[in-house]
């Protein structure tokens, strides 16, 4: 190369940095996390984008904060001191927003999905009718800002950023409303006003703490079961449904291929297989 | 006695055991000072059992009196410490910490109470409650109720005990917790913090022994992961596995993958909380090709019957639904989260969320199945309430098969058919009440619906179920015979399914349907009246059992007699045999009586009482006859006594007999099926089989199978199957579901009465006596007729008052020698004391039964010397500790024991009493067994001894067993006593001295033993 410009840079190596958990071929598994990585994907030429790519799966991205301004994050390049990042998306007024949350409650699914942690794949018709878009898809939508010398913006420092912040997506769809200028609550707060007509007070549940009677109380039978316990019983038995607890809870994104039921279905069994070998293993005399 | 604690400790994420004995020296001899603020002392009675743990000093805080710790409930001991006004006070133990893995093993060793034994240990409540414990973290293992989480900087294995039966059973053993699990202290008694909630302690156990055992148990099969593959939740899942649990990521690292883990597990409650739940409730439609109807609820958990309709919900302006003091906060959010997460599971849900308040939904029929099959069970898991139709899961509402019993010759007469009859079978397709047809069942399978309707009602019929009933035509044999144990098995429910399809019902017919439901209907049994040629009277219950023993011998079945000790097995079993003879006119071969060599010759003496007309043939002695001698000398026999050691050796020539009946008394004498002799008596050859046992065998099942696999071989299924399928669920887990099915299945052939039985009690005099016989050992008739042998020749040789002190000295030693050979050498502290005493040993084996039961007894001896050898033997014979009576007894201590056998719960429960000293004044009514070891001559004072329980105050039957050594002095007593007659008068005046009167040679005829 004839100018230094491009002279390759390594970046430093990370320790602790957060690594992508794609490491390889898409970055994004939910429809909403693709919606984002392709709003930065129409921003950045290809190049910087696949370097961005390999910075988020190096674990480049030291840290992600949410802050009131949008995100903040910092990115080890070749300089010894970490880039500082700023991604703000433009937040909706607060009359969009009323527009929007009219639309969202007219069907019971937004809520009911959102809740469930998934985002309602209409949920974009709901901003339509708003006349805005959830997911940026204007270049005045997206700011980001970096304290790299690379005079593009976005560099590949804020698409590493991007890609990690759409793996976040996956696990938590509020990400977006957040940074469009609701959190979860409010939109909540104001669904549930629509349904009711009428503000709600929530109170919170205080958890009562638990004293276990003090034992002088307890002298007069201080060795015996304090209550029958007739009619206890175990059955040790193999599940009907495999792994229920995991299939309730659904995929963790978070891990990797082929994820997590997949990955722990071995240790699942072996556990199963010694746990009742050990309840029915003969050794009454020890 | 030792018992066996545990104790679960928090900060060291284990279990420490300790052992409490009876076995060491009194604590109330040391001198204890008390001072104001006492610093931790060694408990004075306690061990660390041998475990392979590490060994450490734990600081417990134990109710304690002038300093003594009192002794935990279970401690039988025969100290004498003061109970009023305990305080609690800090004690050291010493014992063994084990980790769970190890724990959990003692555990389930200890899972079940057992029998006290010398040197074995009892589990303390405590132990046993944290047992239950650790079968709920294997419930929750074997299930996969579990989940990694993150906890802090940890990777961790999270139970979800999150059912309402969870909720209940957590309720429930929260609720039981012995106070003495939250006692411990550290070592220095020190850092007494506020006591840990029972809830929270048990939490904490549950936590620590379900993550533990997931990690060691899971490790082997711990994913792999590539080169490549390094992101946190790598990390995260390695540290699941190994031993420490430290998830190795940066702040930063950790902080992005926590946020993850806890979006991911945001579903875990979203069924509802503690207090309330979403529900779905689904309706059929009237007509096959109507839809159905989802509908969409919130229900109570308290009160499953509280449903309110999400109309209901949405209709509310309020923010909170309240039931019983619980509040459900945000009822619309949680229905729409809820509703969110099952349209996750069934997608056509979220077409019903378009609206703005969803209520219910439509299906169609396929869509009804699906919901039922696949999405309830996952939503019932995830802890929604669901409401189906009443018929869904009914034994009738999906395919199943019955089966048709009929005998192959209808005009059997009762009392020809066996065991060997042979019962016609044929097995139906059904669905509900309906039977189908081959042709019917295929017109059903066409219709391609997985439910369809029959006659107005809905059934299932899914792919699986018409391909298991396609297999079920195919291969099982439709139509054919089996035995009779086959058909009762059948015919009790102990079969649930066949060829893979539930058993809908069992129809039987003609006299087998009469004959199943007398074994159903204990009340449809015909009693018989007593039969002529006995001598006695049977009571009510008597005659009840009698005529059962009958009634399964009609049929050729084994019978266990079980009832108590005391009610008279005996003269049923007499009772049995003289009426087969009455019927028979003669008997077709002789019936063989095994019982334990001690009680022998109390079976041929009650037989020759009770049933003069059966003649009774003794096998036993190294003069016994042998091959065909002994053919010989039993054909003409009725009753064949003999005992179980003589049964294994002499195997060969009984085997290759023909009995009529093989009798066991004592039949827990089999209760081993590996040792010879069980395999030798097994393999007796008879027309029926009948054991005899005090014990409850239902709660011994290793027992009560090998009882069982005797009396109807293979009715009870193989060992090994016996044990995984009925033994082990029912003993250490309680499964509720197992015993019945035991019960049922047993029911007909065990037959128990126990002393407390209301129907019994009424029959029962208060008082009832029974003679013990008891034979002489080997060593025992030696030294018995030496004796006899060298007095008689000088006092031949004496006369007036030396030839009296003579006589007199030598029923003294005769009587020894009955006692114990030990007794007459007075070999003080020969520890060799059993297989020595025929008496001895015949005690022993009813005190075993008699400690099983938890019953206390009280034995008069008119030596104190015998006295203080029973003292000394029972406690390590049976680990039970005994209080000791005798003229050396100080009035204070006498006192004491007296008020600790009335009054306390710990008492040793054998109380030894010289009749000199404790035969009068006391008040015992604690015991209802009374034991007269050797015999005086006057019953008046034996009478006497005996009200010490029997009188004002005792509330049950008092059994008395009066020792008596057959062929010797003390049966000469006996008879004198019982005779009444001329010289009996004589007896009762003026106790042995008539004796001294009589001639040498009326004396020794009077006191020779008459060898048998």
């Amino acid at each position: 190369m004839p100018y230094g410009y491009f002279k390759s840079s390594k970046p430093k190596a990370t320790q602790d940095g957060i690594k992508a958990r794609s490491q390889r071929g898409a970055f994004a598994t939910n429809w909403w996390a693709k919606r984002w990585i392709g709003a930065l994907e129409r921003l950045v030429d290809t190049g910087r984008l696949a370097r961005g790519r390999s910075y988020a799966r190096k674990g480049q991205v030291l840290s992600i904060e949410e802050t009131p301004e949008g995100i903040a994050a910092r990115v080890q390049g070749s300089r010894s001191s970490p880039y500082k990042i700023k991604i703000q998306i433009k937040p909706l007024t607060d009359a969009q927003w009323d527009k929007v949350i009219d639309a969202m409650a007219e069907q019971a699914i937004f809520t009911a999905q959102l809740l469930a942690g998934e985002m309602p794949p209409e949920i974009e018709l709901a901003f339509e009718t708003a006349r805005v878009s959830l997911f940026p898809d204007r270049q005045d939508d997206l700011k980001t800002d970096c304290s790299c010398p690379d005079s593009s913006n976005p560099c590949k420092h804020i698409a590493a950023t991007h890609y990690i912040l759409g793996e976040r997506f996956d696990e938590d769809p509020f990400l977006i409303f957040r940074l469009r200028g609701r959190t979860q609550e409010q939109v909540m707060a104001a669904l549930r006003q629509r349904r009711a007509g009428d503000a709600e007070e929530t109170e919170q549940e205080t958890e009562e703490t638990e004293v276990g009677p003090p034992l002088e109380q307890q002298m007069a039978n201080f060795w015996d079961f304090r209550a029958p316990l007739e009619g206890f019983s175990v059955s040790i038995r193999p599940p009907q449904i495999e792994m229920p607890l995991l299939k309730r809870l659904g995929p963790a994104s978070f891990v990797p291929a082929p994820g997590l039921e997949a990955l722990l279905r071995g240790a699942y069994q072996a556990i199963q297989k010694k746990a009742i070998e050990a309840a029915y293993l003969e050794n009454d005399e020890t | 006695m030792n018992i066996l604690h545990a104790h679960y400790l928090t900060d060291a994420d284990g279990l420490f055991f300790w052992a409490e004995t009876s076995e060491t020296a009194d604590p109330t001899l040391e001198r204890q000072r008390v001072t104001k603020n006492p610093k931790p002392k060694a408990h004075p009675f306690c061990f660390a059992p041998d475990l392979p743990g590490e060994k450490r000093k734990l600081g417990l805080l134990l109710p304690a009196v002038k300093g003594i710790p009192l002794p935990s409930a279970q401690l039988v001991h025969p100290w004498n410490i003061a109970k009023q006004n305990p305080v609690l006070a800090p004690f050291l133990v010493e014992g063994f910490f084990l980790q769970p893995e190890k724990a959990l093993a003692v555990l389930l060793a200890y899972s079940t109470p057992r029998p006290d034994s010398s040197g074995a240990f009892v589990p303390s409540p405590a132990l046993r409650y944290w047992s239950m414990a650790g079968g709920l973290v294997l419930e929750t293992l074997a299930a996969h109720k579990l989940i990694p989480v993150i906890d802090g900087k940890d990777a961790r294995w999270l139970p979800v005990l999150d059912s309402p039966k969870d909720a209940a059973r957590l309720a429930q053993l929260s609720a039981a917790m012995p106070a003495v699990c939250r006692a411990a202290r550290l070592p220095d008694g020190s850092a007494v913090e506020k006591e840990t909630a029972p809830k929270s302690l048990l939490t904490h156990f549950l936590h620590t022994f379900c993550d533990a055992l997931a990690r060691a148990w899971g490790k082997p099969a711990a994913p792999t992961f590539y080169r490549g593959d390094d992101g946190a939740a790598r990390s995260w899942i390695e540290a699941l596995f190994s031993e420490s649990p430290s998830i190795q990521l940066s702040p930063n690292q950790m902080q992005g993958l926590a946020t993850s883990q806890r979006a991911w597990m945001r579903n875990l409650h979203v069924a509802g909380d503690a207090a309330f739940r979403i529900a779905f409730r689904l309706e059929s439609p009237a007509l096959q090709n109507e839809a159905w109807q989802l509908h969409y609820l919130i229900q109570a958990k308290a009160d499953p019957s509280l449903l309110i309709p999400a109309e209901e919900v949405w209709k509310k302006t309020q923010g909170a639904l309240t039931h019983l003091g619980h509040r459900f906060e945000q009822p619309q959010e949680k229905l729409l989260a809820g509703l969110g997460y099952a349209a996750r599971l069934f997608p056509p849900l979220a077409e019903s969320l378009k609206s703005k308040r969803p209520t219910e939904m439509a299906v169609d029929t396929g869509g009804a199945y699906t919901f039922l099959r696949e999405t309830a069970p996952l939503l019932e898991g995830a802890g929604f309430g669901i409401l189906v139709p009443p018929w869904w899961n009914k034994k009738g509402a999906r395919l199943g098969v019955r089966v048709k019993l009929k005998s192959k010759n209808d005009n059997v007469a009762p009392g020809r058919i066996s065991m060997g009859n042979l019962i016609n079978y044929q097995w139906k397709l059904s669905l509900g009440e309906t039977e189908l047809s081959e042709d019917e069942f295929k017109a059903l399978a066409k219709l391609k619906s997985p439910l369809v309707q029959i006659r107005g009602q809905w059934v299932t019929l899914d792919a699986e179920q018409i391909e298991t009933a396609i297999k079920f035509w195919d291969k099982q044999q439709l139509t054919g015979e089996m035995s009779l144990l086959e058909a009762m098995r059948l015919g009790l429910g102990g079969e649930t399914a066949a060829g893979g399809l539930p058993i809908d019902s069992v129809d039987s017919e003609g006299w087998l349907d009469e004959w199943l439901e007398q074994f159903s209907h204990s009340e449809k049994l015909e009693v018989l009246s007593q039969p002529e040629g006995l001598v006695a009277q049977l009571r009510p219950y008597q005659k009840y059992g009698y005529s059962w023993l009958t009634f399964l011998r009609r049929w050729g079945l084994g019978a266990c007699l079980a009832d108590d000790m005391g009610l008279g097995k005996t003269i049923q079993t007499i009772s049995l045999l003289i009426h087969e003879k009455e019927t028979a006119g003669k008997l077709s071969a002789p019936a063989l009586l095994i019982a334990p060599t001690s009680v022998v010759t109390n079976w041929d003496r009650e037989m020759s009482r009770f049933a003069p007309g059966l003649q009774t043939y003794i096998h036993r002695g190294a003069n016994r006859l042998r091959g065909a001698a002994f053919s010989e000398a039993i054909r003409e026999q009725d009753v064949v006594l003999t005992s179980y050691p003589v049964a294994r050796l002499d195997a060969e020539f009984i085997q290759s007999t023909h009995w009529l009946a093989v009798i066991l008394d004592e039949a827990q004498n089999i209760k081993n099926p590996d040792t010879k002799q069980t395999q030798a008596i097994r393999k007796i050859n008879a027309d029926f089989r009948i054991a005899l046992t005090g014990t409850p065998v239902e709660n011994r099942l290793s027992e009560l199978w090998s009882i069982m696999h005797f009396l109807n071989p293979g009715y009870l299924g193989s060992r090994k199957s016996f044990r995984e399928s009925f033994a082990l669920p029912i003993e250490r887990y309680h499964d509720e579901t197992a015993l019945a099915m035991l019960k049922q299945l047993t029911m007909p052939f065990i037959l128990r009465r126990v002393k407390t039985d209301p129907r019994v009690i009424t029959d029962l005099p208060e008082k009832v006596e029974t003679k013990v016989y008891c034979t002489l050992t080997e060593e025992q008739a030696t030294l018995y007729e030496a004796v006899v042998q060298d007095v008689m020749k000088r006092i031949e040789e004496e006369e007036g008052l030396q030839r009296r002190g003579l006589v007199l000295s030598m029923l003294m030693q005769l009587k020894q020698i009955c006692n114990h050979p030990v007794q007459y050498l007075h070999q003080v502290g020969d520890l060799a004391l059993e297989g020595r005493s025929g008496k001895l040993e015949r005690l022993g084996e009813l005190l075993e039964e008699i400690l099983a039961d938890g019953d206390r007894a009280l034995i008069f001896t008119q030596f104190a010397e015998m006295g203080a050898m029973l003292a000394d033997y029972l406690p390590r014979v049976f680990g039970a500790a005994t209080q000791f009576l005798h003229g050396g007894t100080s009035a204070k201590a006498r006192d004491q024991m007296v008020q600790r056998f009335q009054e306390d719960e710990q008492a040793p429960p054998l109380f030894i009493l010289s009749l000199k000293a404790g035969g009068t004044g006391l008040n015992l009514t604690r015991a209802n067994h009374v034991f007269h070891f050797d015999r005086w001559w006057n019953p008046a004072v034996e009478d006497q001894a005996t009200d010490r329980a029997f009188r004002i105050g005792q509330k049950r039957n008092v059994l008395v067993h009066k020792f008596v050594t057959t062929g010797t002095l003390e049966e000469m007593i006996d008879d004198m006593i019982e005779s009444k007659k001329g010289l009996a008068q004589a007896v009762v005046g003026s106790g042995e001295t008539w004796l001294t009167e009589m001639s040498t040679d009326e004396l020794r005829k009077a006191v020779s033993l008459r060898r048998q």
